[in-house]
């Protein structure tokens, strides 16, 4: 067993060379005022949530003030979680970005969430069982609270595609093919009683059957 | 000051910010004793002072302050030695004289070095020996005795003093490659000689001779020891460090890793059936956990040091006090060999076997008391890890033996 004592910590850099998540931390108070910061201590995350195969982290901002762990000997530190300095959270910055999202109810102590430092939110609803993420920018792909999938990516186009294909250029395979069709000059008369010849017949039909395999390949039925 | 055919002891009193110039307490030195005190355990020396103040003058000059600085120097006629103690506490007086406010004052103060300790922070980036000799430089010590250990790492001194860095934080840890494998000690004698120095190189340059006082022998050379006493630590206090089981992560594995050292374990070369103890070393008695962090020389040198120091009082399994007529010239760390005698078949005596050899001194008490019948002696405590036990006595096969 390790004895750790818990202290306050401002977090001076994120830039782990090791790339560990660890976090380089100044004691405070106790390291208030020292001349230089150079040799403070890189910090390892203590995980919420982690096994040997799992693992859960954020990275904290630069300057924010976190919890640390910290041995007496000074030899091995953790760091943890905001300091949630009272007044620091304002449930309505919750309720404001779900605002928009549809059929998502926000009741105060049913939303578990996170919300990153670029005002995206990641949350989950513990009674109706929403879930789902929205961006910062208004997007979000959501479970609403009837269970319904609702993606909206606000300004931005949505992108629908596998390692095989994509959606879009096989819709735009699909309507190029019915511009063809109703184009009158792409359709040449025939001697009477005969069916009218189709002139992109050839190329509009590899078109169609490529579109629909590509659709077997991206869709499920 | 007070003198008679061998001493000569001076007490000097000046302000901590009163410079370098000090006043001599002219005193009649059958008004005053004192005991002084230092040893390896702790770093400083302290002092018991028992004035006669009989009718409060020197209360009423307020020369029992906290804080005052008292300078003690004390020896032979050409062997002094001085030591810079600061009042820490001074006692209500026991009156003595009716109708005065006079009395018997004691006083207690310790090593002046603790009055200017300062709560600080700061990261180090250094080897230990080269932290503590920068700490300690130029502050008034006689000598400095620092014992070089030469990985570097980082350490914080966040919020401590110099000496709570040192004793708490780098202590545990010093590890030098010269230590034979043995654990630090850091102290300030008195002599004020600062010292941070593994076991093994206690008084090597400083071994004095001590002989117990017999009716049938004549020294020229060397302590006269009036009487003795041994004295063992105690089972209870010293079995957790019988077997220890160390724990750490394993940083690339992850996997925990676990080693253990015994009460034989250090140092290296513990010789065989020589501990004072029987006692089964493979039942685990204590746990420590390790860092798990051993990616540097630095950081590997960090846990041995730990295992070294986590065995540091079983470094005097075998002890034994003496009291010998005043002798300044001892302080704490310092090491003596021993010629204890004993009856021996042919009416002659010879070296008891067991209880001759070298000790470390662990601690010393000088005591000048011109109140009672004792004009001045010397108490210490000498000890060490090893007997000297020859292979013909019964119980030797029965002593720990290194697993």
């Amino acid at each position: 067993m390790t004895d750790l004592k818990l202290y306050t910590a401002k977090v001076i850099s994120i830039t782990d060379t090791t790339k560990k998540n660890r976090v380089q931390i100044q004691l405070l108070p106790e390291a208030l005022g020292i001349p230089s910061i150079t040799h403070c201590p890189w910090a390892m995350p203590l995980f919420g949530s982690s096994s040997d195969n799992t693992v859960s982290f954020t990275f904290p901002e630069v300057d924010s003030i976190v919890w640390a762990l910290v041995d007496k000997y000074f030899k091995v530190f953790y760091w943890f979680n905001q300091y949630n300095i009272e007044g620091k959270f304002d449930y309505a910055d919750i309720i404001n970005t779900l605002l928009p999202v549809t059929d998502v109810a926000s009741t105060y102590g049913n939303i578990d969430c996170i919300l990153y430092s670029d005002q995206g939110l990641a949350f989950h609803n513990t009674v109706t069982g929403a879930h789902g993420f929205v961006h910062k920018n208004g997007g979000y792909t959501v479970f609403n609270d009837s269970g319904q999938i609702v993606l909206n990516s606000n300004l931005q186009k949505i992108v629908i595609k596998n390692a095989y294909t994509s959606l879009k250029p096989i819709i735009d395979s699909i309507t190029e093919v019915l511009q063809n069709i109703i184009t009158p000059l792409n359709l040449i008369s025939a001697p009477p009683g005969a069916p009218v010849i189709y002139s992109q017949v050839a190329s509009d039909l590899s078109k169609i059957v490529l579109a629909g395999t590509n659709l077997t390949l991206l869709l499920e039925e | 000051m007070i003198q008679n055919a061998v001493y000569e002891v001076g007490l000097k009193i000046g302000s901590i910010k009163g410079g370098s110039t000090k006043v001599a307490i002219d005193l009649d030195p059958f008004e005053y004793s004192f005991t002084l005190k230092d040893s390896i355990w702790q770093l400083y020396p302290r002092m018991e002072w028992s004035v006669r103040d009989a009718y409060g003058i020197l209360q009423e000059l307020m020369l029992f302050t906290e804080g005052l600085e008292v300078e003690v120097t004390y020896g032979y006629t050409n062997d002094f030695f001085t030591c810079p103690f600061v009042i820490h506490s001074p006692e209500v007086p026991i009156t003595i004289r009716q109708g005065y406010m006079g009395g018997l004052v004691n006083i207690s103060l310790v090593h002046s070095y603790s009055i200017k300790q300062e709560i600080k922070s700061l990261n180090w980036n250094e080897s230990i020996s080269n932290i503590v000799s920068s700490i300690t430089k130029d502050k008034n010590f006689t000598t400095r005795h620092i014992t070089p250990t030469l990985s570097k790492d980082t350490w914080y001194q966040y919020q401590m003093s110099d000496a709570q860095f040192i004793t708490q934080q780098l202590l545990p840890f010093a590890y030098s490659t010269d230590s034979s494998q043995t654990p630090f000690f850091v102290f300030i004698d008195n002599h004020n000689n600062f010292n941070f120095q593994p076991y093994n190189k206690l008084g090597i340059k400083s071994l004095k001779k001590a002989y117990l006082a017999t009716s049938n022998k004549t020294y020229e050379d060397g302590i006269i020891i009036n009487s003795m006493q041994r004295m063992t630590p105690g089972a209870n206090k010293l079995k957790k460090y019988r077997n220890i089981e160390f724990y750490r992560f394993n940083t690339t594995t992850g996997v925990l890793e676990s080693s253990n050292s015994t009460i034989t374990s250090y140092p290296e070369n513990t010789p065989i059936n020589q501990l004072p103890l029987i006692a089964d070393l493979l039942l685990t008695t204590g746990t420590e956990m390790l860092y798990d962090d051993e990616s540097t020389i630095g950081k590997k040198h960090n846990n041995l040091g730990l295992k070294f120091y986590s065995q540091r009082k079983t470094f005097f399994l075998e002890r034994i006090i003496c009291e010998t007529i005043l002798d300044p010239s001892l302080k704490a760390g310092d090491l003596i060999d021993l010629y204890i005698y004993q009856p021996a078949d042919n009416k002659q005596e010879e070296l008891s076997a067991t209880v001759s050899g070298k000790y470390v001194i662990e601690s010393v008490a000088h005591v000048w008391n011109k109140q009672g019948s004792k004009n001045g002696s010397t108490t210490f405590v000498a000890g060490r890890k090893f007997l000297k036990l020859p292979r013909d006595y019964n119980i030797s096969q029965d002593l720990v033996r290194k697993l």
